[in-house]
């Protein structure tokens, strides 16, 4: 008994030095690992689901393109949709520890992403953030750098003001009621800078109203706002099904106020859901999914996965450009040589045009923003807005 | 005066709903004294069979709504014959009850996740001519809300004769006041349990049609009005069926005038903890009463 107690004891420490070995992901043959961590299933599936298949497809490009400095990318992914933040934090760590990965790609929001900062910076290993917009991603609450965070969209102040610019000076609307998302980074991110903004310009915000995501009935809120004088309602929320609810009952309440939209709202589900009831509204985008330099692109991937992109996808693939830009440019594969030549890049080149990161805060500079509207037949770019002109 | 009406019966409407469940909740608590944490469920199941059943099956919106009700019966049954009936055999602590319905309700949600996508589905009313509302002067009713409270009080009123002026009822009423004699009585408790889980499902089932109708068949369709309906059903007394309904309709209107006329974004904050001192004078609930009285 005790021989076989000490066999088994010398097999353990067997695999382990042979796991460990396998884990020598730095080795000058061995594949290059990105980790992917995304909400895959769960309630928001649409968030990851068509970001993974994107990734697929790009590492199999780049590895049928000889790979990255001669050697092949191997994408480990980890779906956290059955419960995001515990999930990334658990995602994250194995992706640093047990997979050995030179950097991460996502999570799409800044509630998980945040989550994850401790363990990035301690790791040295990036995070390449894809629709996470909440500033404190990639700088922290006391304004010090998180330097191994990095995003690839604009930040919920950007959109926030340039919302309330638009409003104001394009739409002429002076009085609006926000109604948003109060246990939402990124919802209330928005919410702040969108008020700041609109009533430094002269606008008068008449009611601030808010619900959390499990919410469905809005009806409370709506009745303040249809009696508080807004000629336009600002919907701040991270879902498009509380986007239909909320636009549904307006319908029901007899409301017929303008109503205004962040990016959060941007799915294709929405259309067939609401798109009647939202009809008119108006919002920000990150991007117009649709426009005529991604057709070909979209058309390519439905017909091989049978579904459209959406823009998660599209910057889960700018962010692995990033990481394939940033390991050529170092002629290294670490998380710090990864880290070290994306602070303050200029112009890389990714799916989404060129990407300059800016040193002091690893944010994207100079986003374009789209304003579009909702129609019952589907989204509508109604213009290419620089908030600066 | 308009303001207070529209957001009265917005109230009401929602409080309906949680009445439903919370009734459920108090018939299995009165007679096992445990409260059925897989209410979510079976709404959830009632919401997918309603809106299939229009799509794939082509049905009507009755005969839909009617093969729902079958579906949540069922998945109601299963629950207490498959899960509870053996737990309860075994002599488990109730707390594991509640536990296990906690489990299905999970378990259940998360494959129709998987299975079925998390995207939000619509159930077309415009048959029953139930789209939209009618404007009296500033207020608005809207038709499905009309809809729900007028179901949801012809239900509540055919269980009160059901548990009141039935021998089934008189069964179900004399396991309440202690199951064990009630079986040394004669009562056969096996059917006085097919029967509450029979009951409970059909009210959660129509709880859930009238969600997905209101808003959208989506996996945790249940989740939350599960959970406000537990609320509910303490509030007005565990075990007490008028005390679920009363429960569910205050907490529903207070919810809403909370919204209405403090603020939205302290709704649950301030609603709830004036529940929860309102629990402190009450500790059997608004009409819970001691051991030997409920239902």
């Amino acid at each position: 008994m005790k021989n076989l107690k000490k066999i088994a004891a010398l097999a353990l420490v067997g695999l382990i030095a042979l796991a460990c070995a396998g884990c020598g992901g730095n080795s000058k043959d061995a594949p290059i690992k990105i980790g992917f961590v995304g909400c895959i299933s769960g309630a928001d599936a649409y968030l990851g689901q068509t970001a993974v298949l994107a990734l697929e497809d790009k590492v199999a490009e780049i590895n049928e393109a000889g790979g990255i400095l001669g050697r092949k990318v191997e994408l480990v992914s980890y779906d956290i949709g059955l419960d995001p933040t515990p999930e990334t934090i658990n995602a994250a760590n194995r992706l640093v520890e047990q997979d050995g990965v030179v950097a991460i790609i996502g999570p799409e929001s800044s509630d998980q992403a945040i989550a994850a900062v401790d363990i990035m910076q301690d790791a040295k290993v990036p995070m390449l953030v894809t629709t996470a917009s909440n500033e404190t991603v990639t700088v922290s609450e006391d304004g010090k750098l998180n330097d191994y965070m990095f995003r690839m969209c604009f930040i919920d102040a950007y959109q926030g003001e340039a919302l309330a610019m638009y409003t104001y000076n394009k739409l002429g609307i002076t009085k609006v009621a926000v109604l948003g998302d109060i246990a939402n980074l990124y919802t209330q991110g928005i919410q702040e800078f969108f008020i700041e903004k609109y009533e430094a310009l002269g606008g008068t915000i008449t009611s601030v109203e808010g619900f959390v995501d499990t919410d469905t009935e809005f009806r409370a809120a709506l009745t303040n706002i249809k009696n508080s004088d807004a000629e336009a309602i600002l919907i701040a929320t991270g879902t498009y099904k509380i986007a239909g609810y909320i636009g549904q009952q307006c319908r029901e309440l007899g409301i017929g106020l303008q109503i205004l939209g962040v990016d959060g709202w941007y799915a294709d589900d929405l259309i067939p859901f609401a798109g009647d009831v939202l009809d008119g509204s108006v919002m920000c985008s990150m991007m117009d999914e649709t426009a005529p330099e991604y057709t070909a692109y979209r058309e390519a991937f439905s017909a091989k996965h049978g579904t459209n992109p959406n823009y998660f996808a599209y910057y889960a693939v700018d962010a692995l450009m990033c990481i394939q830009w940033a390991i050529e440019k170092s002629g290294e594969a670490t998380g710090e040589a990864i880290s070290k030549a994306l602070g303050g890049a200029q112009d890389i080149p990714v799916f989404t045009g060129a990407l300059t990161i800016d040193a002091a805060t690893h944010n994207p500079v100079d986003k374009s923003i789209y304003i579009l509207e909702v129609t019952a037949d589907g989204f509508k770019t109604i213009e290419k807005y620089d908030p600066k002109s | 005066m308009s303001f207070i009406l529209q957001q009265l019966i917005t109230g009401l409407s929602i409080g309906g709903i949680y009445a439903l469940i919370a009734v459920g909740y108090a018939l299995i608590y009165s007679v096992f004294d445990f409260s059925n944490f897989s209410f979510g469920c079976v709404m959830m199941v009632s919401g997918f069979v309603c809106y299939y059943s229009m799509q794939i099956l082509n049905v009507s919106l009755a005969m839909a709504i009617a093969l729902s009700i079958a579906a949540s019966i069922v998945v109601s049954l299963l629950t207490e014959l498959v899960a509870y009936r053996p737990l309860r055999k075994m002599g488990t602590d109730r707390l594991f009850l509640m536990i296990t319905g906690m489990g299905i309700d999970l378990a259940v949600a998360n494959t129709a996740t998987i299975l079925l996508g998390a995207n939000a589905r619509k159930i077309d009313v415009s048959e029953l001519n139930l789209e939209g509302s009618v404007a009296l002067g500033s207020v608005f009713l809207t038709k499905l809300d009309v809809f729900a409270l007028i179901l949801a009080f012809i239900i509540l009123a055919a269980l009160y004769v059901f548990i009141y002026r039935t021998k089934s009822g008189l069964g179900i009423r004399g396991s309440a006041y202690d199951v064990s004699i009630a079986g040394l009585m004669g009562v056969n408790v096996n059917r006085v349990s097919f029967i509450i889980f029979f009951i409970s499902g059909i009210t959660a089932g129509f709880a859930g049609i009238l969600c997905g109708m209101k808003y959208a068949v989506i996996p945790t369709l249940g989740s939350t009005p599960a959970l406000k309906a537990f609320i509910a059903s303490v509030v007005g007394g565990l075990g007490s069926l008028p005390g679920a309904v009363v429960g569910g309709l205050i907490l529903g209107v207070l919810e809403t005038l909370t919204s209405g006329f403090v603020s939205s974004v302290y709704r649950d904050l301030i609603s709830y903890g004036v529940l929860i001192i309102a629990m402190m004078f009450l500790p059997h609930g608004l009409l819970g009463r001691s051991h030997t009285d409920k239902l």
